[in-house]
């Protein structure tokens, strides 16, 4: 199977008044198409970990590869661009722009590089919205629908540009448990659709057992990696 | 929707603006005020200077050229057309040879007398110098031989009527009878005590040849330049008489117009510096309200030199529309102030006089020092991790 991440000896320090080591000597790989969590303890450095899958942080040695792009060596245009085309992010809150539709906010990632849209893509941003059961509310703004609705149209705006990988960091923290099992069955079943890698960020042992591979962090060292099947 | 995504930063800046639109509408009705301020009091200073001066200066010479006083051979200016050929004309809004020489004036009774200026004027370029058409308030300015024309200084002083006959004596005791067909009013102290008469008649009456002159009057275009102008004249001839410009003689008046236009500049400089520093501060203040959208925006892929130009657009949009806001307000307040301050006559204190091109690049100038203020504070964004603002946020 193809490797869609490959993570080699990744070292982070927080560099404050003191040195404080992040992660040490990180190292695993993934295949495309598959459901991974990250699982750890609050300051385990899951959370680190994911905003340098992302491009959104940098760290002090190492390699990281997401779609054979060796992310370390690009400046911020490009990691912009890399993290435009190869990543969506949903985080633990929605992060939707009020000024905008759940339409536009949906569309945002790809009015960025476009600046235009078309009907394919509107059908597009439609298709996705159906799929996670919010074709009702693309009129609206996110202050006026519910707080599981936000993070449903959070994923359909992670997924408009097809990206390689979505990396969800606590994708369900702030939902209820009956969404918290619609979000993670979208996920499995986007998956199973379109064959998108998942990486979920969580300290919910649940959820973590609903991927097929979970990598457990402790002290930013990975502890374990298991395959679930 | 196709086509409102073509300029996105734009349309991100509008509805970021638009979202709170009652803080964005209190945002530039306060900026605006400050620019009615500017605008309102740069137009009173620049339309009291501009009417001073065309009281003291607008039927007055600006440069003159006239024989030394102790001069005993050159005491006429001869054939005053023949310095025209060395002069630049473009210089000049009006050149008039004038002869002229003081006289007493006495009603038709005698009982009253009057000191006051005879002037008979021959107009080289343009109109005459006394602008007598829109300065005639009784009676009419086509001058005959044996008519005159008076200032409203002699009117007033010896209670003259339209048509009433005056009796004018020269400085060797020769008397001359006139009737009044117009009277004039400038303004100005020394020019409502002028009389003026056909050229000939003066130049019989005062003892001058057809060809000869008292002096020769110039007005120019921008009376600040009147002194570069004189040097050029003193290069271009060698005049053997005394040539002199107004500043020479009106100090007083000269630092007047300075200061004025000095603390003009001031005030409008200090309201535009405390404009932008509210823009700056205004930016700064969204720039902070939006940390979570601006971290977003950059996890999603937006660029830093975009996600900038977002801000200022915003400082773009927040000017523009505060200028525009401010001119209508500056030009409301200017209409008030005109029909309530009003002179005895009912008529307003002075006319507004608005320079068109120092206008139009102040109004540039204000929308550019906003933007401005927009991209300074906006620079900070290029520092903001999403990464601290988003994820664990």
């Amino acid at each position: 199977m193809d490797k869609i991440l490959i993570v080699k000896n990744v070292v982070k320090y927080y560099h404050d008044k003191v040195d404080t080591l992040a992660l040490n000597n990180v190292s695993f790989d993934l295949e495309k198409g598959i459901v991974c969590s990250i699982y750890g303890q609050s300051g385990s450095g899951k959370t680190t970990l994911l905003n340098l899958l992302g491009g959104l942080d940098s760290f002090d040695s190492g390699e990281i590869i997401v779609d054979n792009q060796n992310i370390s060596k690009l400046n911020d245009d490009e990691l912009s661009f890399f993290r435009n085309q190869k990543i969506g992010f949903i985080f633990q809150f929605h992060y939707l722009i009020s000024e905008f539709t759940i339409l536009e906010n949906i569309l945002m990632p790809y009015l960025i590089l476009n600046k235009k849209t078309n009907k394919e893509i509107i059908n597009k941003a439609k298709e996705l919205a159906d799929i996670v059961n919010i074709e009702d509310v693309l009129e609206k703004y996110p202050d006026y629908i519910s707080g599981g609705e936000r993070q449903r149209a959070a994923i359909c705006r992670a997924l408009i540009n097809d990206p390689s990988i979505i990396l969800a960091d606590e994708p369900t923290g702030n939902l209820d448990s009956k969404n918290t099992e619609i979000v993670m069955d979208l996920f499995l079943k986007i998956n199973k659709i379109k064959k998108t890698t998942f990486i979920i960020v969580t300290h919910d042992e649940k959820i973590a057992y609903k991927s097929q591979k979970i990598i457990e962090l402790k002290d930013g060292q990975i502890v374990s990696i298991r395959e679930n099947k | 929707m196709t086509n409102k995504f073509k300029m996105l930063e734009f349309f991100i800046a509008f509805r970021f603006l638009k979202y709170k639109l009652f803080r964005s509408l209190i945002i530039i009705l306060a900026i605006s005020i400050g620019i009615a301020v500017q605008f309102f009091v740069a137009i009173i200073i620049d339309s009291t200077q501009a009417n001073l001066i065309k009281r003291t200066l607008g039927y007055s010479s600006h440069i003159t050229i006239k024989p030394f006083d102790n001069d005993k051979i050159n005491t006429k200016i001869k054939n005053p057309e023949n310095f025209l050929k060395n002069l630049d004309l473009n210089n000049f809004k009006k050149i008039v040879a004038s002869v002229e020489g003081g006289v007493l004036v006495y009603d038709f009774s005698g009982k009253e007398e009057k000191s006051a200026k005879l002037i008979g004027f021959n107009n080289l370029l343009d109109k005459d110098l006394y602008g007598l058409e829109e300065n005639l308030i009784i009676g009419e300015k086509n001058i005959k031989n044996g008519e005159a024309l008076i200032g409203y200084g002699v009117y007033d002083d010896l209670k003259l009527n339209l048509n009433d006959f005056i009796s004018i004596r020269n400085n060797i005791g020769d008397f001359k009878g006139v009737k009044v067909i117009g009277v004039f009013k400038t303004g100005n102290q020394l020019t409502d005590n002028y009389i003026l008469m056909n050229k000939e008649e003066v130049q019989d009456f005062l003892g001058f040849k057809r060809y000869e002159y008292s002096s020769l009057l110039f007005q120019v275009n921008n009376v600040f330049d009147s002194d570069k102008i004189k040097r050029q004249i003193l290069n271009n001839y060698n005049y053997p008489y005394e040539i002199y410009e107004w500043k020479e003689k009106n100090k007083q008046l000269l630092n007047g117009l300075s200061a004025q236009s000095t603390s003009s500049i001031f005030i409008q400089f200090f309201i535009l510096f405390s404009i932008s520093i509210s823009i700056f501060s205004i930016i700064n203040m969204k720039i902070v309200e939006k940390y979570k959208e601006i971290g977003v925006l950059k996890a999603l892929g937006m660029k830093n030199k975009k996600i900038t130009l977002v801000f200022i657009y915003m400082s773009f949009i927040l000017g523009i529309s505060s200028v525009i806001l401010g001119l209508i307000f500056a030009f409301l307040i200017l209409n008030l102030f005109t029909n309530l301050v009003k002179n005895e006559q009912g008529l307003p204190l002075f006319d507004i006089v608005i320079k068109t091109n120092y206008f139009i690049a102040t109004v540039l100038f204000n929308i550019f020092s906003i933007a401005l203020a927009g991209y300074l504070s906006s620079r900070k964004i290029s520092k903001i991790e999403p990464s601290k603002i988003i994820i664990g946020g």
